[in-house]
């Protein structure tokens, strides 16, 4: 008799595994192992100060894109199938074989995490060796480093199972409407002026308070070790990754259960 | 025992104010082929989804083994045709059927064996490493369909227009599948508009309109309802056509049957059971009609299908 679990090893084996065997996906991933590396070697060879130029490549690794990017390379079948949403068609079948929806979840979210944090520990360790090999003393790869590395893959495996949990529109517009509401914030702030009409002042008090209230929705990478040596400045910081993270997962089990996989029921 | 119970299922898409499945009732046995037909929208898919637990059902109750469809004890017992072929694209035959056969919870040592033994339950005889599921062909989609409905070893299956893009060796194939459930008293669930393959293999089947249960009835109590039959005889000497109709007409009364039409060598029949026409043409050969051919028009549920039509 089968039990429920929590984790599906035939979902995990086709997500990290099979998957990555496929060139639409073995590639990128190779591009993301690699590329760090590619850019230290010829970034030092070309550069007049090279601790300098060493250190801005090491900042690949604090942008929010590659996390989304590798968390939907191992969640998503999109680049396989050539779809941006991948086949969410596929699930009504899925469904009916012995799989509950939160393991689905789970499962995903655990590809995610493994696949992304699994690409960036390699990454890590390739540009190090370039460095060190090339002769590039000062680097910033320590636990606090990893850390950091782990918790953002963390948040970007939970934010795309999220979005793929959702009807694809939905999950397409959520996606825009919550990057949307971060970066906005930050136009906005520049642009404001005492003597602008009041029309456009109303405007911006309405994109504000969207940024005020969602703007932290999209996640930020995370660097733990301002965390770590400061933990009470970072309060807000580790409460709203800690409410994000489990906001995420719930919403994707929720809205996963509350589908119907049948004609036009989404 | 039944292995499936629906009691009063009703299911309403709120968005698009549509009253799809309104109480149905019905049961079916372990081992039991059993057909849901109708035409296009009539909710034979959404039925099929309540069973599947992919839908809620908004009042009724559906028991599989005496428990919910939602149960997870009841996924492993299950194996599912879908209408549309909405598979794993990306992946080639044998990565589809080792996927579902891992998810399906089988061992691992028969995984080999059971992936070749559904293979060739379904006529397939490609190498399942050398080709992806998206190139494959419609009629080849829906082998590799039924390969994976069966790959589970499942107590009951699902099929969902199983004939859908097949060509006639196709259709044999599932025929054949079908019997070979019930040899093994694997429940079938069948939603076809193949009229023809239904009357074949089907032991019951429930005609569904609007969302409702038309008529439930078993194939044999179908095939006892009328019997139309065309006749021929050889060409009788000193009878005219006029004497021939009066004949037939009088032996037709006789017989409880209805003569529908009828000429010098052959007439169209109507019976109200097998027996009736059996005592009909022994009747012809007493009175020296040499009858060499019985053509049976087996038109039970296409008029079903046609006659509930012109009804509503």
């Amino acid at each position: 008799m089968m039990k429920p679990t929590l984790l599906n090893k035939t979902l995990i084996r086709f997500n990290l595994w099979e998957k990555v065997r496929a060139w639409r996906v073995g590639i990128p991933v190779l591009l993301f192992v690699g590329l760090p590396s590619y850019m230290m070697l010829i970034s030092v060879i070309d550069s007049t100060e090279p601790e300098a130029a060493a250190r801005n490549v090491w900042h690949i690794f604090d942008n929010a894109t590659i996390y989304f990017l590798l968390a939907y390379l191992f969640i998503s079948d999109g680049l396989l199938t050539g779809r941006l949403t991948g086949e969410p068609e596929t699930l009504n079948l899925l469904f009916t074989r012995p799989v509950t929806r939160t393991c689905y979840v789970f499962s995903k979210f655990f590809c995610g995490f493994v696949g992304s944090f699994s690409v960036l520990l390699i990454s890590i360790a390739l540009t190090l060796g370039i460095a060190t090999m090339i002769g590039i003393t000062e680097n910033p790869v320590d636990l606090q480093f990893v850390l950091s590395i782990a918790f953002n893959c963390l948040i970007f495996a939970a934010f795309y199972v999220f979005l793929h949990t959702m009807p694809s529109l939905l999950g397409l517009i959520l996606y825009l409407f919550f990057s949307g509401c971060q970066t906005i914030g930050d136009i906005m702030s520049i642009g404001y002026s005492a003597s602008a009409p009041t029309f456009f002042k109303y405007v911006k008090d309405a994109i504000l308070f969207f940024n005020y209230w969602f703007g932290d929705v999209f996640p930020s990478t995370v660097d733990f070790s301002l965390i770590a040596t400061s933990f009470y400045a970072c309060t807000e910081l580790i409460v709203v990754y800690l409410s994000n993270l489990s906001l995420f997962l719930f919403l994707a089990i929720f809205t996963l259960s509350l589908r119907e996989f049948s004609y036009g029921a989404d | 025992m039944s292995i499936i119970t629906v009691d009063n299922l009703s299911k309403n898409f709120r968005r698009a104010k549509i009253k799809a499945v309104q109480d149905v009732s019905f049961t079916v046995e372990q081992g039991e082929v059993f057909g849901l037909i109708g035409p296009n929208g009539a909710g034979k898919t959404t039925i099929m989804a309540c069973l599947l637990a992919l839908i809620k059902p908004s009042s009724g109750l559906i028991k599989i083994e005496g428990k919910s469809p939602f149960d997870f004890d009841v996924k492993p017992l299950i194996g599912f045709l879908p209408e549309r072929p909405c598979y794993n694209r990306w992946m080639n035959i044998h990565q589809f059927l080792t996927y579902h056969h891992m998810l399906s919870g089988r061992s691992s040592q028969d995984r080999e064996k059971d992936i070749k033994k559904a293979l060739e339950e379904v006529e397939l005889d490609i190498d399942p490493t050398k080709r992806r599921v998206k190139e494959l062909s419609r009629g080849m989609l829906q082998r590799i369909g039924l390969a994976q409905a069966i790959i589970g070893n499942p107590k009951i299956v699902f099929l969902d227009e199983p004939t859908s893009g097949m060509d006639p060796l196709g259709f044999i194939m599932i025929r054949k599948m079908l019997l070979r459930f019930k040899e093994q008293g694997i429940t079938a669930i069948v939603n076809s508009h193949h009229l023809l393959e239904v009357e074949k293999v089907c032991d019951r089947i429930a005609f569904i309109r609007g969302g409702k249960i038309e008529q439930l009835a078993s194939m044999d109590s179908f095939a006892l309802q009328g019997q139309e039959v065309t006749l021929s005889w050889l060409p009788v000497a000193g009878k005219s056509s006029d004497e021939l109709s009066v004949l037939l007409q009088q032996i037709a009364k006789e017989k409880n049957c209805t003569i529908i039409e009828s000429n010098l060598e052959s007439a169209k029949v109507s019976s109200p059971n097998k027996e009736q026409l059996a005592f009909f043409i022994q009747e012809l050969i007493k009175n020296e009609l040499m009858v060499y051919e019985a053509k049976s028009e087996r038109r039970e549920l296409v008029d079903l299908f046609l006659n509930k039509g012109e009804n509503k």
